[in-house]
Order: C-alpha cells, then sequence, then structure tokens
C-alpha cells in the first residue's frame, strides 16, 4: 500500500501503450477509466500535427494510448474549459493529465465552488514550460534552419528545447539549443514568457505527480518517476500495481539526488527570469505608465476574462456601463485596474489572458508582479492550497450587511468612522 | 458527455483566423483557441470568441412557398421559375461568408443557366487585391494605415504591434479613432473631410526599405489609399470585411449593396444566398422596402431573417459549421472550413440546392471535385494545392 509523500518508479504493462518514459500515466488514465474509477479522461490529443494540441473527453479506454504524452506546444488550459463546458465536474468523475498551471487553475476554480474536486482526479506532468505552436515553427525555421514541417519529435531536456526531424536526404537528425539562448534574443522566441517566470515545475498539487526527471539508472528512458501526492493518488496507484497495469520499483538514491537538482535548477531559473522581465517593467510611476500606455491597445473583448482561471463572476463588474463605458474602445484603463483589483491576488500566471489577447497586451506579465507582491505583503500563494484568497476575508455579505444596518449610504463615514 | 474540438476558420471578418468549435453532445457549445492557425495563432477578438452564438438562431428547417411550408419538390419547383426571366430583369447576390466551392457552384449557376443580368455579393466596397501577407506586416517599417482598420480587423492590425516593437513606424490617416490612439504620426481628418496626404508622410513611405499601405475595401479612403501607395511605391494590404470576401472577388462576384441601394430599378426576379451566420445587425432589413418590390424573390438561407419574412420562395441551407469547403482570407491564404456538424434533416448544402435546381447539370461528387474545377477555371487559384488547403497552414492563390 502506498502512502502520501512515496515515490517510486513506474512503467507500463501494456504493449499498445508507446508512452514517452515508461507509459505509465498513460496506463493509469486507461485504469481509472476501464474500472470506472472515472467517466472520462479529458486528454491531449494531437490535431492537425505536432504543433497542434486540442482537449478531447475519452470515455473508451482503448483510445487512451492515442492521447498525446507531452506536446510543448500544447499551451491550452483544461481547468477553465472543465468550468465551462464539462459542469465543473459536478455530475462527472473525470481524470485530467495537468501541467503545474492547470493544477493550480483547479485549485483555483475549486475554492470558488466552480469545479469540484472530489469528482476528478489529477495526474500532474513536470513540466518545463511550452512554447506557443506559430513561436516553435518560426524558431525551427530561424534557429535551427529546419523546415518546421519535417520535425516528428520535440522535447525539452537538460536546459534544451530539442527537435527530431528528417533533413532533406530522409536522414534521422537530432538537434538542440540550450532554451535561455533561445530566450536571450529580441525575437521572443523559445517558451511562452509566463512559463520562463513559472516556479511549479513538478505539481504536487495533483493526486500524483509524473514525469521523468529522477529516472536513474537501468531504468532511465524506461520509467516515469511518480510522486504519490494525495489519498486519492495512492489508491490509483495502488488499484493500478494490483491489476497489474503497472509494474513499481524504489527509486534509485541518485535518482533522488538528480530529481532535486533539476527542480532546484528550474526554480533557480524561474526566479531569474521573474526578476528580468519584472525589472522591464520599471517601478513606480514608471510602471503605471507602462501599464497604462500598452493597455491602450485593448479592444475590450474579454478574452482576457474569458480564459482567465480566476474570473467566474456572472456579472462582471467591467461589464458594468456605470463603472465603464462599454461603447468606448479602447476602454479606459479602470476595465484593467477591476481585473487587477479583483483577482491579482489569486494570478496563477497561467498566461492565458496574454497568450489569447488580440492586441498583445503582456496582460499575465502585469497581473503576476502585482500577485507576487501581494504574496510578500498578505502571504497568500495562489494555486498550491484551498486557503481562500485575500479578498475573501472581507467577508462581503458581513460587510454589507453591516452597512446597510447603519441606514446610510456614506461609504467613506461607515468604514472609516469619520466624524460629520 | 461528449467533448471534442473542431479546427475551421472564422467567418466574420476577412483576416481567417483559425478557431476551434467545441463540440459537446451534437451541438457547438463554445469557442476554444486554435492555436496552431498561421494568422490568430489562437488569438481572436470579440467575433470569433462568439462565433458559437452565430451557429443556432432562428433556424429555417423547412422549404417555404409563399409563406407555407412546402416540401423540396415544390420549392424547386416555385424556385426554378426564375428561369422565366433573364438579363436585367434577373439577379443573383451571394454571401461573401459562403466558402469558394459553394460560391463557385452559385457563379455556375447564375452564368450558364439563369444567364443572370447581375452577378454579386450583397456588401458594400470595391475589389482590390493586395501583395504582401499578414506575417510580413511584422517586418514593414512603415506602415500608412487608412481608419480604423487595426479595431476593424484586431488580428491583423496586432501585427502592426510587432512591428512598432521591431522599430516601425504607425502612420494613420482618419477619422479619431482606435488606430490613431496606436499610431506613431496621425493626420486626422478635419471637419471640411480633407482628403490629402501630407508630403511627410509621403516621403517617410517614399525613403522606408518596407513601406506597406493598409486599407480596407469599404473604407472611405479606398481610393486615395490606393493611389498613395503606387505614388509612393509601398506595398498593400487590402482588407475586406468578411471571410470569404476575397474568394468572391476571385470568383468574379462584385460587391453589388450600394449599387443595389442607390438604384431606382429593382430586378423583376431575384435568387439570393443570404448571409451566414449573420453579421451584427440584419443587412436585410434597410433593403426590405425595395425587395418586396421583386415579383419573384427566391432566398436560400440557413437563418430566418426580415429578408426570408419577404420571400416567396425560401430554401433552407446548411450553416457555416455544417459546410466544408475553404475560405480565402484577405492575404490570399486559402484555408480549411470544417463541418464541426451534422445539419438538420431538412436543410441542404449551397452545392447540393445548385445540383437540384440545375437538374445535376451542375454537380460535383465532392469539394475536391469542385475545387479541381475552380483551379481550371480561375486564374487566381491555378497553382493551389487541395491537399495544402486541407493543411493547417493553408495555401496562397497567386504568388507574390
Amino acid at each position: 500500500m502506498s502512502a502520501k509523500g512515496d515515490m517510486f518508479y513506474a512503467w507500463t504493462t501494456s504493449s499498445d501503450i508507446k508512452g514517452e518514459c515508461g507509459g505509465a500515466v498513460t496506463s493509469f488514465l486507461q485504469h481509472a477509466l476501464a474500472n470506472k474509477m472515472v467517466d472520462a479522461v479529458l486528454a491531449v490529443r494531437r490535431g492537425a500535427d505536432l504543433y497542434d494540441a486540442k482537449l478531447e473527453l475519452i470515455t473508451d479506454p482503448a483510445e487512451i494510448p492515442k492521447a498525446a504524452g507531452s506536446l510543448h506546444c500544447g499551451t491550452l488550459l483544461s481547468a477553465k474549459m472543465v468550468k465551462k463546458y464539462l459542469n465543473g465536474a459536478n455530475d462527472l468523475k473525470i481524470a485530467v493529465p495537468v501541467k503545474g498551471c492547470d493544477a493550480m487553475a483547479f485549485y483555483e476554480l475549486a475554492k470558488r465552488t466552480q469545479i469540484n474536486l472530489d469528482n476528478v482526479i489529477l495526474i500532474g506532468l513536470n513540466c518545463g514550460g511550452t512554447v506557443s505552436p506559430i513561436t516553435a515553427r518560426d524558431m525551427i525555421a530561424d534557429k535551427y534552419e529546419v523546415d518546421p514541417d519535417s520535425v516528428f519529435k520535440e522535447e525539452i531536456d537538460k536546459g534544451q528545447f530539442i527537435i527530431d526531424y528528417n533533413d532533406a536526404d530522409g536522414k534521422h537528425q537530432h538537434k538542440g539549443i540550450a532554451i535561455d539562448k533561445l530566450e536571450e534574443g529580441p525575437e521572443g522566441y523559445g517558451r511562452r514568457m509566463n512559463c520562463q517566470r513559472c516556479k511549479c515545475k513538478i505539481p504536487r498539487q495533483a493526486d500524483l505527480a509524473c514525469g521523468n526527471w529522477g529516472v536513474f539508472g537501468e531504468k532511465a528512458g524506461k520509467a516515469t518517476f511518480i510522486e504519490v501526492c494525495s489519498e486519492k493518488g495512492a489508491a490509483l496507484l495502488d488499484s493500478a500495481v494490483k491489476a497489474h497495469a503497472v509494474e513499481v520499483c524504489a527509486p534509485e538514491p541518485k535518482g533522488l539526488e538528480i530529481r532535486g537538482k533539476v527542480e532546484t535548477a528550474m526554480l533557480k531559473l524561474g526566479e531569474k527570469n521573474r526578476t528580468r522581465q519584472f525589472a522591464g517593467l520599471g517601478e513606480g510611476r514608471e510602471r503605471l505608465q507602462k501599464m497604462m500606455k500598452l493597455t491602450s491597445r485593448c479592444i475590450g473583448c474579454r478574452a482576457c476574462i474569458e480564459n482567465c482561471p480566476i474570473c467566474y463572476c456572472v456579472e462582471c463588474s467591467t461589464a458594468k456601463p456605470q463603472l465603464i463605458d462599454q461603447n468606448r474602445v479602447p476602454p479606459d484603463f479602470m476595465f484593467h485596474l477591476i481585473r487587477f483589483a479583483h483577482i491579482a491576488d489569486s494570478c496563477i500566471n497561467c498566461g492565458q489572458c496574454q497568450e489569447l489577447c488580440p492586441m498583445d497586451i503582456p496582460n499575465a506579465l502585469f497581473m503576476h508582479a502585482q500577485q507576487v507582491e501581494l504574496e510578500k505583503m498578505f502571504g497568500h500563494k495562489p494555486g498550491y492550497t484551498m486557503e481562500l484568497p485575500v479578498l475573501a476575508f472581507a467577508e462581503e455579505a458581513n460587510e454589507r450587511a453591516r452597512l446597510h444596518a447603519t441606514g446610510s449610504d456614506m461609504i467613506y463615514e461607515n468604514v472609516f468612522g469619520e466624524e460629520k | 458527455m461528449q467533448l471534442k474540438y473542431v479546427a475551421t476558420t472564422c467567418p466574420f471578418c476577412g483576416t481567417g483566423c483559425g478557431l476551434n468549435l467545441i463540440i459537446s453532445d451534437g451541438g457547438v457549445v463554445g469557442v476554444a483557441p486554435y492555436h496552431r492557425s498561421p494568422v490568430g495563432t489562437g488569438k481572436l477578438c470579440m467575433r470569433g470568441l462568439h462565433a458559437a452564438k452565430a451557429v443556432s438562431e432562428y433556424r429555417i428547417e423547412v422549404p417555404v412557398v409563399g409563406g407555407l411550408p412546402a416540401d423540396w419538390k415544390k420549392a424547386l419547383t416555385e424556385a426554378l421559375k426564375l428561369k422565366n426571366y433573364s438579363g436585367e430583369d434577373l439577379a443573383v447576390y451571394t454571401s461573401s461568408r459562403l466558402t469558394n466551392e459553394a460560391n463557385y457552384c452559385i457563379m455556375r449557376f447564375a452564368k450558364e443557366i439563369l444567364k443572370a443580368g447581375t452577378i454579386g455579393t450583397l456588401v458594400s466596397g470595391k475589389v482590390a487585391r493586395g501583395n504582401v501577407r499578414i506575417n510580413d506586416l511584422k517586418k514593414a517599417d512603415v506602415a500608412l494605415v487608412f481608419d480604423d482598420c487595426m479595431k476593424r480587423f484586431p488580428l491583423t492590425g496586432n501585427k502592426l504591434f510587432y512591428m512598432q516593437q521591431n522599430g516601425g513606424k504607425i502612420l494613420y490617416f482618419g477619422e479619431e479613432s482606435y488606430t490613431a490612439i496606436q499610431a506613431d504620426a496621425k493626420c486626422i481628418e478635419d471637419a471640411d473631410g480633407k482628403l490629402a496626404i501630407s508630403d511627410e508622410f509621403k516621403n517617410l513611405l517614399k525613403e522606408a526599405k518596407n513601406p506597406v499601405v493598409i486599407y480596407s475595401t469599404t473604407g472611405k479612403y479606398a481610393e486615395l489609399a490606393e493611389e498613395t501607395a503606387k505614388s509612393c511605391n509601398a506595398k498593400t494590404a487590402v482588407l475586406y470585411d468578411t471571410n470569404n470576401g476575397r474568394g468572391a472577388a476571385e470568383i468574379g462576384y462584385i460587391p453589388s449593396l450600394d449599387t443595389l441601394k442607390a438604384t431606382e430599378k429593382v430586378p423583376k426576379a431575384m435568387l439570393i444566398f443570404a448571409e451566414t451566420p449573420m453579421f451584427r445587425d440584419d443587412i436585410y432589413e434597410e433593403l426590405g422596402e425595395k425587395l418586396s418590390k421583386v415579383e419573384l424573390l427566391v432566398v436560400v438561407a440557413s437563418n430566418a431573417s426580415s429578408l426570408t419574412d419577404i420571400a416567396n420562395v425560401v430554401l433552407p441551407v446548411t450553416s457555416f459549421a455544417e459546410s466544408e469547403g475553404s475560405y480565402t482570407n484577405w492575404e490570399g491564404r486559402v484555408q480549411k472550413v470544417s463541418a464541426a456538424l451534422t445539419a438538420p434533416e431538412g436543410p441542404k448544402s449551397p452545392c447540393e440546392i445548385i445540383a437540384d435546381l440545375s437538374g445535376n447539370a451542375i454537380s460535383y461528387k465532392d469539394n475536391a471535385a469542385i475545387f479541381a474545377d475552380i483551379k481550371a477555371n480561375i486564374p487566381a487559384f491555378k497553382d493551389v494545392s487541395y491537399e495544402q488547403v486541407q493543411k493547417a497552414d493553408g495555401a496562397f492563390i497567386e504568388v507574390i
């Protein structure tokens, strides 16, 4: 029997599963579905080509091996889709493979009662970051001097973005370039800016955290490193082992050491990138002016709100005509101030508001820069526990009732007790 | 429970962003980003974000003759009374949001069988062709933008932010607008409607290495933009309000809305393929009085509008998410349109309707066959590979 905190090497016993690094994740998903632990698996599948990742709800266990494995161009966020299109998993049990940002998004939506986590098994995947598909293609053509259509495999390993491709003579080639080299340049290549700042590399919020970091010795490349992160995760692992869907062994001590080193190096790089990117925003008035200038590109399309895993209000304040003139484009800066005030304490740096902004406003950079400051002030770290956000401490309902009872609408007077 | 993505192309503006329609239990429930889109990279504006809503409202599922439901046989017989008219008495208008394949079949029917005097699309503006591609806008050093193109075509406009980041300059000519706010230098039309480009702007364009002039076919300054580009030796990005406006233009349709609005003499009979999906407001409302004078008005539509209310015959057609084929965006990129849904029982696809109306004289076994015919007959398409159109990057008409 396994328990929270246990670590294993695991690999599939199925010859149908050609998963990377032992195929344990695929086996877990298939096992959970086949044994009715879940009704469906929300997986990422390859779409048009290697660069295209799409979500699909799979209910047939035989379909699971066709799901993608890892696609580094899969920059999508699954949690909001569960809220919007699967009724927050309220009446459906699902298993979902998640990156760090997905896992954090599940937590934030769950604490706002938008997703029922009791019905969700999160299979965490180590994530060194993702690259937007078109950026990846441009980068491969420009920096690797390779036709992006000839690439059949990509991976991020040992600090490099590596591609496998067939050259003009049909010969198999392998080429890697250091990620920091790619990200240094002015072209904006490499991982998304929010991935560069990410410090959730091993998603331990999930029920199982899986990946290849720390698989050492004879199992290298043939097994997945599994960290049990919850009782639910332990139950899935035990059940899969009992049914001989996966086999496990204890991790090599040297592997544990390597795993620690990889994670530490990643976190250091994330911190370095935060410092660099936030410094680029300047400070004080300069930062404010920069934000005002760039947000004046806004066309008020609300893609940021639609895709944000924190936003869930039915009546969004930014849509209220008494606060924001709904016909003015660009909308008043108040539009953005409302967003900052309402959600910056809970920003998980998933990057969706930036990646999907049609006018390329660095929304996630602005929001994340504020979140890290708020975390310093209030100690609230979004996305890791079910602790409520800073704003929740205001006890809004009680506060409104108290103000109402005063019989006056003079908020300043009521709140701060100013004498007339 | 089902949840699945189907990648397709946005029908709204001529930028032609890719998007994923989210299918759940047989219906389109929403839109998800299609990051692989070479045009939009997953980003969408308000129109694309709400493309799912365009699919379902006020659906027409059975043919209508004289305001009453009818079967297809009766409706087709009534519709074919169009053949009693010809030349100037007969007009065929199509939607510039139909696929290349549908509009090609309709064009053949209008020309070869009906021999209609007018064959057009019910949009304003002119036919013009740019000679720059969307992602090349990022590499321009000076871009002169007319009208509020950055707001009207957000995913075209955003390429200019990359250009600015690379040190390029946005010049603007027009009324106060969103684009004016983004511009590095602007020339605002004064109360007298000044229509001259300053020498300063002209010189900046002339001295630039990669100058480009950006305007829309329906823009107030389209002529001026064209002249300026010519005199300053700048490339042009000519933007269409509709996807597939460029495709319809290449197939030979003339934007006819303004002419129809202006004319006193309305053709006696009309065949109209209505907009699908509807765009903004009901564009037919202001034509209502004029169109109600038409003796025989045959409307092919997926959704009810003021137009179907006054039609003598209504033929129900598959909607945007139910037909497959291709769109040609403003840059001439031919991109795949996927059928995400099965149509309800009643409606037929535009090409099936043309096959029926033509007694199978214009009938193809599949879209590939129509495309082969387009390649053979429409010069701009001659080098376009159908296989390439099916891929994420699409294929370009004519080599720039």
